[in-house]
């Protein structure tokens, strides 16, 4: 072989391509300018351009397509273009050049390079297109694109000539001429008529989707591509020949669950691919968006979780071709639609012609069939998947009943004056027409599906405007009630238009410094926080204090400040922290008991932690204990706010070393997550991992060993970047250590620090100040001072970075330094 | 190996799974080398040993077509191309070793061969693509998906996540600068 110098060289190559860019006519120009007074390049672009030029069998035989089928006649067909190219074979526009008239058609031909696949291949490749071949002879029906004819090329390739349909995909043609719900309506029951006869010849289809569906120019439905198609007769020919035409396999998006498995394709696959036809078709979107997913996600979005109603998708986003509403689907179509995507194939349709009659009957007015004789179902269902849903529905429903009697009940408060008996009974009607409506959308017997709680308090959201028209105050209380509980429950985009809103109206009937505008501005400065803009936060609160006067209830004030006082706590602002928690705490001491919502133990854990983060350890431990003795004195099963306030207690006492107290509070901690949280919750292993530094911090190393391994293991599910997780690791680092494995626990330390390196996130700056300080203890261990201090000014750096110079943490640090230093200068 | 447990190992590799990936290559290459050794042994004889061809049948043999999408049969068959180069490699080079001892030439197929595959030529091919995957990898790459792996130039895009024109462009490029560097390399 010729030595690597005789190659034509990168930049002739490069050069080269980039030609390929020119006209075949320019090339040559264009490359003699490029390579002028460089000979050597000139001459071995030419050498390229030579080579382009030419033929190489062995190169080239592995590439030919059946593309220069092109000009080409095949039995009375000439072929004009190629229309497009699949996995296994490509289609052509074809015209009839015998007879008369001109007829145009669509021919399938199968890729001539699969074609020469092994024999048995071969055998099934043929198999399969006389299956597709004896599918579209069977079928004759107006909406089935039709077989012309069939044949094979001179080289033996067989192919197909079909029907050549001029029109446009589904889901183009109505966004095209914005049909209405009728018309939709219409073409899918073409649609269902086609399939209706697809089905009665015992074929799966396994492949409709908007692009096998096409409309013609006059508006006739039309579908196509029975390329995967299954015989369900096994006595047919080509029957069993299917699974190997997969490698066109289907679109995720359309695909049912039972497909996605891998599990036997039925009819009931088509008529769940129908649904998500006619989702799409009235719901104005796909009902799973999966194909930018990996398979396993897809498989489990596809398999596991129920779409959203298809009015409520609508009415989520209208694309402007629609000019149906939501209303106009919630229901009946919504039923018939959640009826064909059943995850059970046995309990959708059981044809095309049984869906086809429940559209009809919609149609005319009469009851579908799919809101009936499925209770029973529905009931079941509802139990035994949606348990948790059931719950949080519930919880929902009944905490915004709450907090609307109690909005009602300070509404009716505010228009006493007007003592207008009328309108107080008018109010108290539409509070509790509203309740009533949006505790039966949690009813399995009432709705078509179990509605999730977005779609409770989507409802309710959109509900409110149309009901209290006469009654602002009492829409103001609602929908802050609402925007509140809907906070709390983390949908932070659905809160803020409803506390948004319900501000205007507060702000309007009731002006600032009013109780209700007060306890809305509290709301929206919490509701900043959550959206992590504390400026905005910030402005809420401010203004909201800012309201307060003799008439604010003292609670109210209280809780607004406590609020606040743990929003500055949340971004480090200790200190403003602690004097708004101060504040709260006074006005707290000054409510009167017997006050309903009263908490003595509102405002004490907080501080406690904000004096805590301060550094004063005598003052925070008098509040943790306050905090505990006040939670322990509540009768009832305990609070579960205390597995924090005895790990937080537990967390000082190690920090002042007072080992024997810490072991206690930690067990207790340990012990009430277990019983509240169940055994694999996070908490609980960051609580076992603290137990385990209390121990490794008394010497009790095995106990130590044993917590850390029932940590890692609660823990086992958590990412391995997770802080929890990284703790641990430092800590077993530490266990090695005070068990005298220097080295081991050096390479451990360090391997941390490489990991932390590569996180960014809140609290990673305290735990490899953490490592930073692990190391230097090690290399004086090692009577490697040198190596301690500068371990040690690290901590020093990151803690000051951290928490700032003062901060107790920084202080520690800078005493380790001070200690190697000055062994240092001993020695030195 | 079932063609779920294969499905699966397609899955997690497209997942971000790398050792999932060598487990398939060591599928592909048990898979894809029985068949070569049966077709060379004889048993069937009718059986024209097209490369491309046996990569598509593996995939349709191996994976579970209808759970995994166009991407994913891409990324199968990109895999199973740079496999099929090393079994061609290794087959040819035993071959050619075989030759040099007994004198004895055989040629990879039998019967009507549509294709005749000359060990030299897949050496030299091989040797080639070294060359010029030093001097422009993505080039080699190209080769590997539309000739081993028998991509056409929509699927290699895909595959590559490129543009058609740009892999016919460097196809084109790729296929010039190998056809001057093998017809440079006497004797081939």
């Amino acid at each position: 072989m010729a030595d690597k110098a005789g190659s034509v060289s990168q930049a002739a190559l490069a050069l080269f391509e980039l030609s390929l860019e020119q006209t075949t006519a320019n090339r040559r120009a264009w490359l003699s300018q490029k390579t002028l007074g460089q000979p050597e390049l000139a001459a071995a672009v030419d050498r390229l351009l030579a080579a382009d030029g030419g033929e190489h069998s062995f190169l080239d035989q592995g590439l030919k397509t059946a593309a220069d089928l092109v000009g080409q006649k095949l039995g009375a067909w000439r072929v004009d273009e190629l229309l497009a190219e699949g996995g296994m074979g490509s289609v052509y526009r074809v015209h009839r050049e015998d007879g008369d008239f001109q007829q145009r058609a669509a021919l399938k031909v199968i890729r001539g390079q699969l074609f020469q696949a092994p024999q048995l291949i071969r055998e099934q490749l043929l198999a399969r297109f006389q299956v597709e071949r004896q599918v579209l002879a069977n079928i004759q029906h107006d909406n089935v694109a039709g077989i012309l004819d069939g044949g094979s090329t001179s080289d033996g390739l067989p192919y197909l000539v079909m029907e050549f349909i001029e029109g446009e995909p589904l889901n183009d043609y109505v966004r095209k001429h914005r049909l209405s719900l009728r018309q939709r309506l219409d073409l899918f029951m073409h649609l269902l008529s086609a399939m209706g006869a697809v089905h009665a010849n015992l074929i799966v289809h396994r492949d409709l989707k908007p692009s096998n569906v096409m409309v013609t120019d006059t508006g006739e439905v039309k579908l196509l591509d029975f390329g995967i198609a299954k015989v369900l007769d096994s006595d047919a020919p080509g029957a069993g020949a299917y699974t190997m035409t997969g490698a066109s396999a289907m679109t995720p998006d359309y695909a049912s669950p039972e497909q996605v498995r891998g599990e036997p394709v039925t009819l009931a696959s088509d008529i769940y691919s129908l649904g998500l036809l006619l989702y799409q078709l009235l719901g104005g979107r796909a009902a799973y968006e999966v194909s930018q997913l990996t398979p396993a996600e897809a498989e489990k979005i596809i398999c596991e979780d129920e779409p959203t109603l298809p009015s409520s998708s609508l009415r989520q986003s209208a694309p402007t071709h629609i000019k149906h509403g939501p209303a106009d689907l919630r229901g009946d179509l919504d039923a018939i639609i959640m009826k064909a995507l059943r995850k059970e194939p046995a309990l959708r349709y059981s044809s095309s012609f049984e869906m086809a009659a429940d559209i009809e009957r919609f149609l005319s007015g009469m009851p579908v069939r799919a809101r009936r004789n499925s209770r029973r179902y529905r009931l079941g269902k509802f139990l035994r998947r949606n348990r948790g849903l059931l719950a949080a529905t519930g919880a929902v429903v009944a905490a915004l009943g709450v907090g609307l009697l109690l909005a009602f009940g300070q509404a009716r408060k505010a228009s006493l004056a007007a003592a207008d008996a009328q309108s107080e009974a008018a109010k108290a009607e539409a509070v509790s027409e509203f309740l009533l409506d949006l505790i039966s959308q949690g009813d399995p017997f009432e709705a078509p599906q179990a509605p999730t709680v977005r779609d409770v308090l989507e409802t309710a959201g959109e509900q409110v405007g149309d009901r209290f028209l006469d009654h602002p105050e009492v829409e103001a209380a609602v929908r802050r009630t609402l925007g509140w509980t809907l906070v709390n429950l983390g949908k932070l985009d659905l809160a803020e238009p409803q506390l948004t809103a319900a501000y205007e109206k507060n702000l309007a009937a009731h002006g600032l410094g009013h109780p209700s505008t007060i306890q809305n501005q509290s709301n929206l400065g919490w509701l900043a926080h959550e959206k992590d803009e504390l400026p905005e936060a910030r402005r809420w609160y401010d203004l909201a204090i800012s309201g307060f006067g003799p008439e604010t209830p003292k609670l109210l004030q209280a809780s607004v400040l406590n609020d606040y006082g743990v929003v500055l706590g949340w971004y480090e602002e200790n200190a403003a922290s602690a004097e708004v928690l101060h504040r709260a705490q006074a006005l707290l001491d000054e409510v009167d008991p017997s006050t309903p919502k009263y908490d003595p133990a509102m405002v004490v854990g907080n501080l406690a932690v904000t004096t805590h983060q301060l550094g004063d350890l005598e003052q925070a431990e008098a509040y943790y204990l306050e905090d505990i003795r006040l939670k322990e004195s509540r009768p009832g099963s305990p609070d579960a706010n205390l597995m924090y306030s005895y790990n937080n207690l537990a967390t000082l006492k190690y920090e002042r070393n007072e080992i024997d107290e810490a072991l206690p509070l930690m067990e207790r901690s340990i012990a009430l997550r277990r019983e509240i949280l169940g055994p694999e919750h996070p908490s609980l292993g960051r609580a076992l991992g603290n137990l385990a530094l209390v121990n490794l911090k008394a010497a009790r190393l095995d106990e130590a060993e044993a917590a850390v391994r029932e940590a890692e293991t609660v823990n086992a599910s958590q990412p391995a970047s997770s802080d929890t997780r990284l703790r641990l690791r430092l800590t077993v680092a530490r266990i090695r250590h005070a068990r005298g494995d220097l080295q081991q626990a050096l390479d451990d330390s360090h391997a941390l620090l490489a990991d932390l390196a590569a996180i960014d996130h809140r609290e990673v700056g305290e735990v490899t100040a953490q490592v930073h300080l692990h190391i230097a203890l090690i290399h004086a261990d090692r009577q490697e001072l040198d190596a301690a201090s500068s371990a040690a000014a690290q901590a020093v750096a990151l803690r000051t970075a951290v928490h700032g110079e003062d901060h107790y943490l920084t202080q520690e640090a800078v005493k380790v330094l001070r200690k190697y230093q000055d062994g240092e200068q001993r020695e030195g | 190996m079932s063609q779920a447990e294969v499905t699966n190992l397609l899955k997690a590799w497209r997942a971000g799974d790398e050792p999932a990936r060598n487990a398939l290559m060591n599928v592909l290459y048990t898979d894809l080398r029985a068949v070569a050794s049966r077709a060379l042994a004889g048993e069937q004889a009718a059986i024209s040993l097209q490369p491309t061809a046996l990569v598509n049948e593996a995939f349709l043999r191996l994976v579970d077509v209808h759970s995994i999408d166009w991407q994913g049969r891409n990324h199968f068959l990109g895999l199973a191309g740079r496999v099929m180069r090393q079994i061609l490699v290794d087959q040819a080079r035993r071959r050619n070793a075989a030759k040099r001892d007994w004198g004895r030439r055989i040629t990879l197929t039998g019967g009507a061969a549509l294709t005749q595959f000359e060990d030299v030529e897949i050496l030299s091919l091989d040797a080639a693509l070294n060359e010029l995957s030093d001097v422009d990898e993505e080039l080699s790459r190209v080769v590997e998906l539309r000739f081993f792996a028998g991509l056409n130039v929509d699927d290699t895009a895909l595959a590559m996540d490129i543009s058609p024109a740009t892999v016919k462009r460097r196809w084109r490029a790729a296929r010039a600068w190998l056809i001057d560097r093998l017809q440079e390399t006497p004797g081939g």
